[in-house]
């Protein structure tokens, strides 16, 4: 490998001077706990931050990643199950070559991250002197994170007040929990920032109007909206990658305010929109050029791959990536703290030792089997990891899974898209739906089906005000709904469907948009974000089989309920608000009288705002007119007055329609939709006509159009629509003629209405 | 390993040197081979040790634990042929630039002893093997080869005999090694390498051939070396009592060792010269030379041929590390003549090339080598063409070590960023269901090569195992 030598020689020279005593070492905080549930099944018996990912420990990744960035010494600030990180600590490899001085500080009162950096603050731990990295959430990165450091040293040297560098990353899958960002580019500065659930999705962005008034932003050109992955480009977003560099004053501005919990809900927003305080936030984007790295090949750039594991979503598609090799170095046959792997074709890793394969089994990369992993014949393993000592029976298959360590499963089982946790036992003939986490120590009977999306754990399910008193014993018909599930001779308790808990939480002003439930379920491992409405079907079964623990709201999560997802298509039309807006709009605009371009533009912003295209609002612009029309007192005057209208208002209706023909027919879809009207349809396209809002040629296509037939119109207008057709058609029969006969008398006739 | 360095306060540094390998921080075979000289010099300096034995298990101990922590991940076969020997893939194909300055500098240290020792008894040593070495307590020497092949391995590194210098006893040792790994599945082939004219004269390519038949010869070859190196042992042993003296003062020693570890190093750092001095030797006037990556052996070779020559180049831009554009770079910088073409274009621009020319990451016994992915596509190119193949390379790149297994490989499987890019909105960036392969390495076989332009000399490829025996003791080929 001759290159990178200039880079090595640079890097040599660094380390020296870190090694220097003047600067003070990097320092780095890791929130071991998530502050939210989404993994809770799977640990019940320890911190989410030693689940297994690739065999290795999530906290593993992330202190490998933060020892490659120059980072010297690490807080892990830990919640539940202080003590197993602490053994974990002191027996990995980091500390043990000394690597990394890790200080694993223990807290029980902090229940979110604003409450940790409190305590940060409080155990006066930090150097106040140079800024500390931030790590949310378990990271996997091959990424050098103290070039972000570097950075931000730069941008605080020119300005003050900068207090944190978020960093950004480019590309990558689509999340349900993306930001929008208002980002100030050439001063990576951070504008505005705002939660953007993908469900229900948000039709409108708010950004603070004192980001526009006074003054008016001179560089307002150069703003950007930066915003996640979308479905419509393959081209990725922008993502939040939950690595903050923050100067000693964040934990201090969370101990000030003690209303923060969430760092980017509350402190980010909180920090930006405050104009007291007057500080910054940047921002960092993660393989963008700098200095430094200018010029140099991409292979010498280091890598850039960062991600977190959120929830068991992002954790099923960071596995993915890393037998991908996207976090090269970091794969499992060059790690140092995993056994040794073999990497075969096709991202195929299998440990060196014990590995008991059948001659029939089948594997499709990318793949991982740990040691002392006995494979029956007939086994299908398609991209999957296997902890170690797991057995896996004949004919059994296993896709998209992730088995921790010592799972027994029997045979002919069919396992699609779970996660499996230690010492899970799984009869014969078992079927494991996709999205079915499945927690340490459950034992599954032989020849049953669990549900898709189920969560068993070992122990029944606590909600946060659960009383320990009344929760031992079992109801009898609970059990054998239990028994019935999980199989005969079963060890384990179905937890209600995961979006359904904490239900009264949502009522809060202050709720978080990502943990609504139809965000949270999309958080899920194995949903599929591209097609919303596929999982229909099986989301039923869940919620029968989840009414197993009593009292538990289950059973008001009926079959299912997706209008949300209907927000998600482009064409669904607007909502209800829409139609109410608009008519009342323009009725505010006939009776005050307003100009045709103002009651437009009125007009036009709704039809913006709401996404509803002009289709609808001519349908509405024409209803609301033809409405005006009278019915009664003979053609004459029913002609008099809708060409009076038209003549008026016929501006509104031919700004929303191509062409005029459009209008005619939604007056003759008017007409037919209210029968009372339907008898003066000629009477009112002659007044269209008059009015000068058609004109010939128009009423002639109008009359060869297939729609106007009543072709594609429900079966019930149909017939409606031909009687019409048949009036309206008698009309522009005789102006052809008029027309046809002496275009003088046209003229003068126009002469006269006017 | 590592329990076993524990008390050893280098063991700091070994360990932060297998952690800056293993991230990569450290690549290119010859910062590698640096930095382990510096190391092993680190370690030399501060040792406590009474005997040669102590300092050179010490040395050797530093050697196993890097080859062991860093290349495995490197030198892992992925596209072999035959799915017996998929399973079968050789775990230890290291041949890491620090294995190789590991044993260069115990055969210099040994060589300056064993200069010492014969001062010191003013009589030349009957062996060409140090009588310091050859006395470890037990009697695990006599464990014949019968024994099994895993025991006869294990003891065969320590065993100092005159055994004959030549390619089949290369052979054997590598091949009782694999035998040790496999234990069992033995299909003893007599004759065949069993004689040294047979082996030498096949040359690589025929050891390919029978290795991926699945043949293994080292029953055989035990059982052929087995009765002179218990014969030497007797006459080891009886000199053992009066060397045993001198090695005591071994310690005294030290500055001598240090500076034989200076030598390596200045030899290392002047390779890309001395490997240059040739240049005008090889490279003719109005030739046009046709090279890719960036190595800087065939940097410096082209820079010192155009002080006498003038000559174009044309680099491949080698996707997707893009090595190649610095390449060009540098040597349009330097004034020559520069052609930049993508490596698309390989073909089309060989007919007009006279000479092919690249750099080797690390070169094996058998006269293969691995190098930049694309050189395989070169050297095929170049054989169609008829244009010869020239390899400029260093000799701390050559490694003991036979590729048995592969005639074609891609080794060290990169991330797949570079070549799909990052800012799409599959995972990590790229496209979603798009796998990607990405190998940094090539091997291309012996038959290749037309020639190794080295420091030591030019040599084709079926005298490269003459020159590692050359530069490294027998008993090191083991770590």
């Amino acid at each position: 490998m001759p290159p990178k030598k200039q880079a090595s020689k640079a890097e040599t020279k660094q380390q020296k001077g870190g090694d220097n005593v003047d600067e003070a070492p990097l320092q780095a905080v890791v929130l071991a706990d998530s502050y939210n549930r989404r993994f809770e099944v799977l640990c019940l018996d320890q911190p989410r931050i030693l689940l297994p990912l690739c065999g290795v420990p999530l906290l593993a990744w992330t202190l490998e990643c933060l020892s490659a960035s120059k980072v010297k010494q690490v807080f892990i600030f830990c919640g539940v199950h202080a003590d197993k990180i602490r053994d974990f600590v002191a027996e990995s490899p980091f500390q043990k070559q000394g690597l990394l001085d890790i200080q694993c500080l223990s807290s029980t009162t902090a229940y979110t991250a604003g409450d940790a950096l409190r305590e940060l603050d409080a155990m006066q731990v930090l150097n106040a002197e140079n800024p500390f990295i931030l790590v949310h959430n378990p990271i996997v990165s091959n990424y050098d994170i103290s070039q972000m450091v570097d950075a931000h040293k730069k941008r605080r040297e020119v300005d003050k007040n900068v207090i944190m560098t978020m960093g950004v990353g480019r590309g990558g899958r689509q999340h349900p929990e993306s930001p929008i960002m208002l980002v100030h580019p050439p001063s990576s500065r951070l504008l505005s920032y705002s939660l953007n659930p993908i469900s229900p999705r948000r039709h409108r962005v708010t950004f603070a109007s004192s980001l526009f008034l006074d003054p008016w932003p001179a560089t307002i050109d150069e703003y950007e909206v930066w915003s996640g992955s979308s479905a419509s480009s393959s081209r990725g977003g922008y993502r939040d990658l939950g690595i903050d560099i923050c100067e000693a004053d964040v934990p201090a501005l969370c101990t000030e305010n003690f209303d923060y919990h969430d760092l980017r809900r509350h402190f980010v927003n909180g920090v930006l929109t405050s104009d007291l305080l007057g500080k910054n936030i940047n921002v960092h984007l993660v393989g963008e050029q700098t200095a430094t790295e200018e010029g140099k090949p991409p292979r010498m750039q280091g890598g850039r791959y960062v991600e977190r594991v959120r929830d068991t979503r992002s954790y099923g598609e960071i596995t993915n990536d890393i037998l991908r090799r996207w976090v090269f170095p970091l794969v499992p046959d060059i790690l140092f703290f995993t056994a040794e792997y073999e990497l075969r074709r096709g991202n195929v890793y299998v440990s060196r030792e014990n590995v008991l394969l059948s001659r029939t089994t089948v594997l499709q990369g990318p793949l991982l089997i740990a040691t002392r992993c006995t494979l029956s014949h007939n086994t299908l393993i398609q991209g999957s990891t296997l902890g170690t000592n797991c057995s896996v029976g004949p004919n059994s298959t296993i896709r998209t899974s992730y088995v921790f360590n010592d799972v027994r499963i029997g045979a002919h089982c069919n396992i699609e898209e779970c996660i499996i946790g230690d010492g899970v036992v799984i009869g014969d003939d078992v079927t494991v739906g996709k999205g079915a986490l499945i927690g340490n120590g459950v034992k599954i009977g032989n020849g049953v089906t669990i549900p898709e999306f189920a969560r068993i754990g070992r122990v029944q399910y606590r909600d946060d005000d659960y009383d320990s008193d009344d929760g031992s014993d079992e109801e009898e018909d609970a059990k054998s709904h239990r028994l019935a599930v999980l199989g005969p001779d079963s060890v384990g308790y179905i937890w209600p469907n995961e979006e359904e808990e904490e239900a009264s939480d949502s009522e809060d002003e202050g709720e978080d948009p990502y943990e609504h439930p139809r965000n949270k379920r999309l958080l899920q491992l194995g949903r599929r974000i591209s097609n919303l409405t596929a999982s229909t079907a099986s989301l039923s079964t869940l919620s029968v089989a989840s009414t197993t623990p009593p009292d538990s709201p289950v059973s008001m999560a009926s079959s299912d309920d997706l209008e949300g997802v209907a927000h998600l298509k482009l064409n669904d039309g607007p909502p209800v608000a829409f139609f109410s807006e608009a008519r009342s709009s323009l009725a505010r605009a006939y009776l005050e009288d307003h100009s045709i371009p103002n009651a437009l533009l009125e007009l036009k912003t709704l039809v913006m705002g709401y996404n509803s295209g002009i289709d609808l609002a001519r349908e509405e612009v024409v209803n609301f007119f033809m409405s005006k029309c009278p019915t009664q007192g003979g053609a004459a005057k029913i002609l008099g007055e809708s060409t009076k209208i038209w003549e008026r208002w016929g501006g509104m209706a031919s700004s929303f329609s191509r062409d005029a023909a459009e209008v005619a027919i939604a007056v003759q879809t008017f007409c037919v939709r209210n029968p009372e009207y339907a008898p003066w349809f000629g009477v009112y396209l002659r007044a269209l006509y008059d009015g000068d809002l058609v004109d010939e040629p128009s009423l002639i296509e109008w009359r060869s159009l297939s729609t106007a037939r009543g072709e594609g119109a429900k079966e019930s207008e149909r017939e409606a629509f031909k009687e019409l057709f048949a009036k309206g058609k008698q009309y522009v029969d005789v102006l052809e003629q008029m027309e046809s006969d002496s275009d003088e008398d046209d003229d003068d006739e126009d002469e006269d209405s006017e | 390993m590592a329990a076993d360095l524990k008390p050893d306060p280098n063991a700091r540094l070994v360990d932060a040197l297998v952690v800056r390998l293993r991230r990569r921080q450290i690549v290119g075979s010859r910062n590698v081979a640096l930095a382990t000289a510096a190391l092993v010099q680190n370690v030399v300096r501060s040792a406590k040790f009474a005997t040669i034995d102590e300092l050179l298990a010490m040395i050797r101990a530093i050697g196993r634990r890097l080859v062991d922590a860093n290349p495995k991940g490197e030198y892992q076969a992925v596209w072999v042929r035959s799915r017996a020997l998929e399973s079968a893939s050789p775990s230890r194909l290291e041949k890491l630039a620090a294995g190789n300055i590991v044993r260069r500098i115990i055969r210099l240290i040994r060589e300056e002893y064993r200069a010492a020792a014969a001062a010191h008894m003013s009589q030349p040593p009957s062996v060409p093997g140090t009588p310091g070495i050859s006395t470890p307590p037990g009697g695990s020497y006599f464990t014949g080869p019968g024994s099994g092949p895993g025991s006869a391995s294990a003891s065969m590194p320590s065993t100092p005999i005159a055994r004959q210098a030549s390619l089949s006893n290369f052979v054997a040792m590598r091949h009782s090694r694999v035998q040790g790994e496999r234990s069992g599945n033995v299909s003893v082939v007599p004759a065949q390498g069993g004689t040294p004219g047979t082996a030498s004269s096949t040359g690589g390519s025929g050891l390919d051939g029978r290795a991926s038949n699945g043949l293994d010869f080292s029953a055989s070859t035990n059982a052929l070396f087995a009765p002179p190196r218990v014969v030497t042992l007797m006459a080891a042993d009886q000199e053992a009592a009066s060397a045993a003296e001198f090695a005591r003062t071994a310690g005294k020693l030290k500055p001598v060792l240090i500076q034989a570890i200076d030598e390596v190093v200045n030899e290392l750092e002047t390779t890309h010269e001395d490997v240059a001095r040739g240049a005008k030797e090889h490279i003719h006037s109005s030739e046009v030379i046709l090279t890719l990556g960036h190595s800087r052996t065939v940097e410096a070779f082209l820079k010192a041929a155009f002080r006498d020559r003038k000559f174009t180049v044309i680099v491949l831009e080698s996707a997707p590390s893009y090595l190649g554009q610095h390449m060009a770079a540098n040597l349009a910088h330097h004034g020559i003549p520069t052609l930049l073409v993508p490596d698309s274009s390989l073909h089309a621009v060989m007919p007009r090339v006279t000479k092919v020319l690249f750099g080797a990451h690390s070169v094996s016994a058998n006269g293969g080598l691995f190098a930049l992915a694309g050189s395989l596509a070169c050297a095929l190119a170049a054989r169609t063409h008829a244009k010869p193949v020239v390899v400029t390379t260093g000799q701390f790149k050559f490694a003991p070590v036979w590729n048995l297994y592969h005639e074609f490989d891609a080794l060290d499987f990169q991330g797949p960023g570079p070549v799909i890019g990052y800012d799409h909105d599959g995972g990590g960036g790229g496209y979603e269901g798009v796998e990607v392969t990405d190998p940094h390495y090539d091997y291309i076989r012996p038959e290749l090569i037309n020639l190794y332009a080295t420091n030591v000399g030019d040599h084709p490829p079926s005298y490269i195992y003459r020159i590692i025996k050359e530069a490294y003791d027998d008993e090191d080929i083991e770590l």
